[in-house]
């Protein structure tokens, strides 16, 4: 065996996984991530750390085009992955392994292909013109003389929080940052790293099939965590949501939650989904597990909410609202 | 010079290695455990990881700015190996610097450019802005972690990190000095990017400085980073936990094994914590932090004074 085969032999025992969830999918989506937990597989967080591109469900045709991107993003050895069907997720998983480490596939595939990293939507000519509210005696010699690298156009300006006048950036956020509901999509104006405007877009919008409330609010007690960067929390939710709400998983969980002090400083005062901060959204989300009712995501809510945040915690609080029933203005 | 010594450095790296196996091992048994997943040999190795990223491709993005992009990348591990220089192993050292704190404190600046310039060379939104937070965090840290390190170098009169050990003789520094030490390892998990001090590198920005690179500039910046950890708590051992001081064993054991459990300590921290957002410690680290710094290092120069001869 040469030096390649060993490596990729190794390498094809953890892969990287880039989840995409699907919009009314979300029985699938939690079976791909029991397995990964299962497995020990990780979690990409970007297209540029995954092998795998795991779809859960069959991506509608607007999902399709940012999953087509994110898998031009994927440096390779690379495999995708399309579930569409619940039974399906294991044994398609089970094909990871030696669909990466076939060397002649991956080579041919490598060689098809341009640079990785360098896809259709990072063509700054498909790129949105990011000029509102332009002063023409200030911004235009800018925008029309000056060739910045990679061909991008500079930034026009608006005004931030604090009333001055900066840049501003436009820009898609997700659907697939971790911890993002399947086809939620912002597209946001930034100052700096802070969103001077926001607008929701759902993809290829689809309701969720019916679940037990209590494991639905496990799910988002994951999901929270997880993007809360508490990475041991969001495992132990999620067996407990594998092992339903009377486990002793769930009772573990849940006395760990309570302990929580860092946790919740650190959520306090966020904007979160019908609640005041996101600190009793998780009570919220707490006591849902013991049957109160669950909260309900708005989207034309969280546009307004997540404007004057910056873009990480934004991010944070999009995946507060993730795993919920969504209503509201979404596109 | 003897034999011995010239041998150092590659030892030294040697064992940088070996750290960086237990520590990821330690890491990877913790995550198991959350998960209820059974323990096995096989999990618990690196190899796979590093494996995949030997194999994988270099990735780039429209318009980086390559260069900048890769001294991001590899700075981290460079730092961490100069830090390690100036750790006594037993009697031996591979730089005796007269200086040898304040050489500490210098590599963990040039952090602050390496960090920044992985965030910025790759030309995207979320690394860039990753590496902003990383200069946020910095601003929080920095200071405290000043002062935790003037607070050995007062009690011993030098900033030379041997005599700082000899100064301590039984009675280790940390005894005297239990705020310094505790922001001290705060601090080494914050310049590492590690555990609650992650967010330049989170998932909520896609991975962050790491959100663009992939293969063999992936692999370079996460073992930067496990390096950088394994320097901090090796440097920890001489400044507060009285270097080689120990019974029976001789004294290069007793450095490395105060080094393991640090280290330790680091990777069970970086599992039961969540993130902390910058913001929010940036608060702690000037209203808290800083002041309580300070105390410590005035109440060492109270004991200085007091059992001056």
């Amino acid at each position: 065996m040469g030096l390649t085969e060993r490596l990729a032999h190794a390498a094809a025992r953890r892969p990287h996984v880039l989840l995409v969830p699907v919009p009314g999918q979300r029985p699938m989506r939690w079976a791909a991530e029991d397995v990964l937990d299962a497995w020990g597989w990780a979690r990409a967080a970007s297209p540029a750390g995954a092998d795998v591109l795991l779809c859960c469900g069959e991506p509608g045709p607007e999902l399709a085009d940012h999953v087509e991107v994110a898998w031009d993003a994927m440096p390779g050895p690379r495999v995708r992955v399309v579930a569409t069907a619940l039974a399906e997720v294991r044994p398609a998983l089970l094909t990871v392994a030696a669909r990466l480490s076939d060397l002649p596939v991956q080579r041919r595939d490598a060689r098809d292909r341009s640079a990785p990293g360098l896809s259709a939507a990072a063509d700054p000519a498909d790129e949105p013109e990011a000029s509102h509210d332009m002063d023409p005696s200030m911004d235009m010699g800018m925008d029309m003389g000056m060739g910045l690298p990679g061909g991008w156009q500079m930034a026009g300006r608006v005004q931030d929080r604090d009333g001055l006048r900066l840049e501003g950036l436009n820009l898609s956020l997700g659907p697939l940052l971790p911890g993002w509901p399947g086809g939620l999509r912002l597209d946001v104006v930034l100052s700096g790293d802070v969103l001077t405007r926001a607008d929701v877009v759902r993809l290829d919008r689809q309701p969720e099939p019916g679940a037990p409330p209590s494991l639905v609010a496990l799910d988002a007690i994951a999901t929270l965590l997880d993007a809360a960067g508490w990475t041991d929390g969001a495992l132990r939710a999620r067996r407990a949501r594998a092992t339903g709400a009377s486990g002793p998983p769930t009772q573990d969980l849940l006395r760990r939650l309570r302990r929580a002090r860092l946790l919740r400083w650190s959520l306090r005062g966020l904007p979160a989904p019908g609640s005041e901060d996101l600190v009793a959204h998780l009570d919220r989300l707490v006591g849902a597990v013991d049957g109160a009712g669950l909260p309900v995501a708005d989207d034309s809510r969280l546009a307004r909410d997540v404007v004057g945040l910056d873009v990480g915690t934004a991010s944070l609080v999009v995946a507060a609202h993730g795993a919920l029933e969504a209503v509201g203005a979404g596109v | 010079m003897p034999v011995s010594e010239l041998l150092l450095a590659p030892l030294a790296l040697v064992l940088l290695a070996g750290f960086v196996v237990v520590s990821f091992g330690a890491d990877r048994a913790l995550a198991a455990r959350a998960a209820g997943r059974p323990l096995t040999a096989a999990g618990l190795s690196p190899w796979p990881d590093v494996a995949r990223l030997l194999l994988q491709r270099r990735r780039t993005t429209t318009a980086p700015d390559a260069l900048l992009w890769r001294v991001g990348g590899a700075g981290p591990l460079v730092a961490a190996v100069l830090m390690l220089a100036v750790v006594p192993l037993g009697d031996a050292v591979i730089a005796d610097l007269p200086v040898g704190i304040v050489w500490f404190n210098a590599m963990d600046v040039l952090l602050w450019a390496f960090i920044w310039l992985a965030g910025w060379g790759a030309a995207s939104a979320t690394a860039l802005i990753g590496g902003y937070r990383y200069l946020a965090q910095a601003l929080a840290y920095e200071l405290p972690l000043m002062f935790a390190l003037t607070a050995p170098a007062v009690a011993a009169a030098s900033l030379d990190v041997r005599e700082v050990v000899a100064a301590q003789g039984d009675r280790w520094h940390v005894v005297e000095m239990p705020i310094a030490f505790t922001v001290f390892l705060l601090c080494v998990a914050a310049f590492s990017l590690w555990g609650p001090f992650r967010a330049p590198a989170a998932d909520d920005l896609a991975g962050g400085v790491l959100a663009e690179s992939s293969g063999a500039d992936r692999l370079l910046l996460l073992a930067g980073r496990h390096a950088l950890v394994v320097a901090g708590a090796a440097f920890a051992v001489p400044l507060f936990l009285g270097g080689g001081d120990g019974p029976l064993l001789p004294d290069w054991t007793w450095q490395l094994l105060k080094t393991l459990g640090v280290l330790l300590v680091l990777v069970v921290v970086r599992r039961r914590l969540p993130v902390l957002r910058p913001e929010r410690f940036a608060e702690v680290g000037w209203v808290l932090l800083v002041p309580l710094t300070l105390l410590q290092v005035l109440v060492t120069s109270l004991i200085v004074l007091a059992e001056a001869p």
